[in-house]
């Protein structure tokens, strides 16, 4: 009984160890990224650049589909049961909505967390256990600031930007159910989709795209900074990685919803 | 010859990890403008004696001094500008793999530096010409031999011009020749250059090639120093044992 007391106090130590360091890193990332300027060390651009392009850009077709047959589901689900209810118009509200204050921004971290956060981890990973992050230590040259910090602001700029086509995917995806099968006027269901999406709803869906993209990259920099034991080590960190990722994301989603629900009243 | 002047000297080190002695109790002082080479069988603590010397870990109990100074009691700011006149050259080379050469060798002037990219890049390629690697500078660390990386390894080492380079297993896995080149290269660069130099190996030819002292490593404690001459003479049957890699005697392999 005793002992397994002890071990539980053990995992809570190494549980809160592993998240004062997780804080850490996020201090001392935005502290590079704010001060770094100021202190002839900014951002390297050729990296930024570099990592918004492979980030981003490379991702769009993977957003695209993921959202756009979310959408496509989305309208398929709803439509009976607003038919019922002689409400089948609708169903563009139901997907707009939905798609973007929650499908969007959610899927789209999703899928980025397995493709660049695994990415992020992989290749920090990779570079700990080749000694490259201890070089760039012994040269007196913070990873954090080097690898880490590009990496954060090229997601947190990206994930909106990707957010915001996913959204545009969802809601086409609800479009083209709602103009073919459901046979609804192309310029009605547009209006009606128009009429019932806030402005509220677009930002709250972006302003959670930035905490995700936050959690993906810091995540994805912790587990690669911690990785050891050659290359089964990387293959772990980056499991380890995306599994965190994905549960960060959610467990944020439902407090950020929480909040702004809450803020509503 | 003068009187020899200290330039690192490490006193009673003692560094636990993973609840082990790994270093127990290591004293030694190295010389300036000498080549010191610390041998020892596998996992007996050479690597992280450098990595204390280098500052990547932080000894339970000892001091290391350097020029005097006791690197310990510094801030992490005055610690990091003693580092700038390290070099440390990697066990796996550890360039950059998305820097070519020239930019890896670059890398510490960039970042530390004010200088023109005209000058980094004439610096540069003065230091790659230096471990005979000219016309190799657009290359990626993959597209090179394990020899040339090494090389270029050292080239980023000896970029900003340090006092002191620490080598971790210069030599393994190249073959015979390269593994010449390479102790003729850390022979030439100390001695023109005027660096003192650090060397961890467990490859017997290059200890006796290039070494002024020896130390023995057995066990996380330093078994004896000495130099070529009194290594090759030792009556330590430990010393004994390892340069001649005979299977009888007190080093037992589990
Ligand atoms: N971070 C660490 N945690 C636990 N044990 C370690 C760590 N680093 C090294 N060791 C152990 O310390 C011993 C010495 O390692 P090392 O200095 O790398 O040996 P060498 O370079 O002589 O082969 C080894 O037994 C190794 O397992
Ligand atoms: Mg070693």
């Amino acid at each position: 009984m005793l002992k397994y007391f002890e071990q539980l106090g053990h995992k809570l130590i190494e549980w809160i160890t592993i998240a004062r360091e997780f804080i850490r890193l996020f201090f001392e990332t935005v502290f590079w990224l704010i001060v770094g300027p100021f202190k002839d060390k900014p951002v390297n651009f050729k990296s930024l650049f570099f990592q918004m392009v492979f980030m981003g850009v490379n991702s769009i077709i993977i957003v695209f589909f993921v959202t756009f047959f979310t959408g496509v589901v989305l309208a398929m689900q709803a439509a009976p049961q607003l038919d019922k209810m002689g409400a089948v118009i609708y169903v563009s509200s139901l997907v707009s909505i939905s798609i973007c204050r929650e499908l969007g921004p959610v899927l789209t971290a999703l899928v980025i967390a397995g493709r660049i956060g695994a990415a992020i981890t992989a290749e920090i990973g990779s570079m700990k256990v080749n000694e490259q992050i201890e070089a760039l230590e012994t040269m007196a040259i913070s990873p954090v600031r080097y690898l880490v910090a590009p990496k954060f602001l090229a997601l947190v700029i990206m994930l909106p930007c990707l957010t915001i086509i996913g959204d545009a995917s969802g809601i086409f995806g609800g479009y083209v159910v709602g103009t073919t099968s459901l046979k609804i006027n192309a310029g009605l269901y547009l209006q009606t989709t128009w009429k019932f999406l806030s402005r509220k709803d677009i930002y709250t869906g972006l302003s959670k795209s930035v905490v995700f993209a936050m959690i993906i990259a810091l995540v994805g920099a912790y587990q690669g900074l911690k990785t050891k034991g050659g290359a089964v080590g990387v293959g772990r960190a980056t499991t380890i990685s995306v599994v965190t990722s994905f549960i960060l994301i959610i467990i944020a989603d439902c407090i950020l919803t929480g909040i702004y629900f809450f803020s509503d009243m | 010859m003068p009187e020899k002047e200290i330039a690192i000297s490490i006193q009673n080190l003692t560094k636990i990890l993973g609840g082990r002695k790994v270093l127990d109790n290591v004293s030694f002082d190295i010389y300036r403008g000498e080549i010191f080479v610390i041998m020892g069988g596998s996992g007996h603590g050479k690597s992280t004696l450098l990595r204390n010397m280098t500052g990547a870990l932080i000894p339970d109990s000892g001091k290391i001094l350097f020029n005097g100074q006791d690197l310990l009691k510094l801030s992490v700011a005055e610690r990091e500008r003693v580092q700038r006149r390290f070099g440390m050259s990697f066990q796996s080379s550890a360039l950059l793999d998305f820097l070519n050469v020239e930019e890896n060798v670059s890398l510490p002037l960039v970042e530390h530096t004010k200088l023109s990219p005209k000058v980094i890049d004439i610096i540069s390629k003065m230091k790659l010409s230096l471990v005979g690697l000219q016309g190799f500078e657009k290359y990626y660390p993959s597209e090179l031999s394990g020899g040339m990386r090494k090389r270029a390894g050292l080239a980023r080492a000896i970029a900003m011009d340090p006092e002191v380079v620490f080598y971790d297993e210069p030599t393994a896995g190249l073959d015979p020749v390269v593994c010449a080149v390479v102790d003729q290269l850390i022979l030439d660069l100390t001695r023109k250059l005027k660096l003192t130099s650090i060397v961890v190996t467990h490859n017997m030819e290059s200890v006796f090639r290039i070494a002024d002292r020896i130390a023995m490593v057995f066990k996380g404690k330093v078994e004896q120093i000495g130099t070529r001459e009194e290594i090759r003479n030792s009556k330590n049957p430990i010393v004994q044992q390892f340069i001649k890699g005979e299977l009888e005697g007190p080093i037992q392999i589990t």
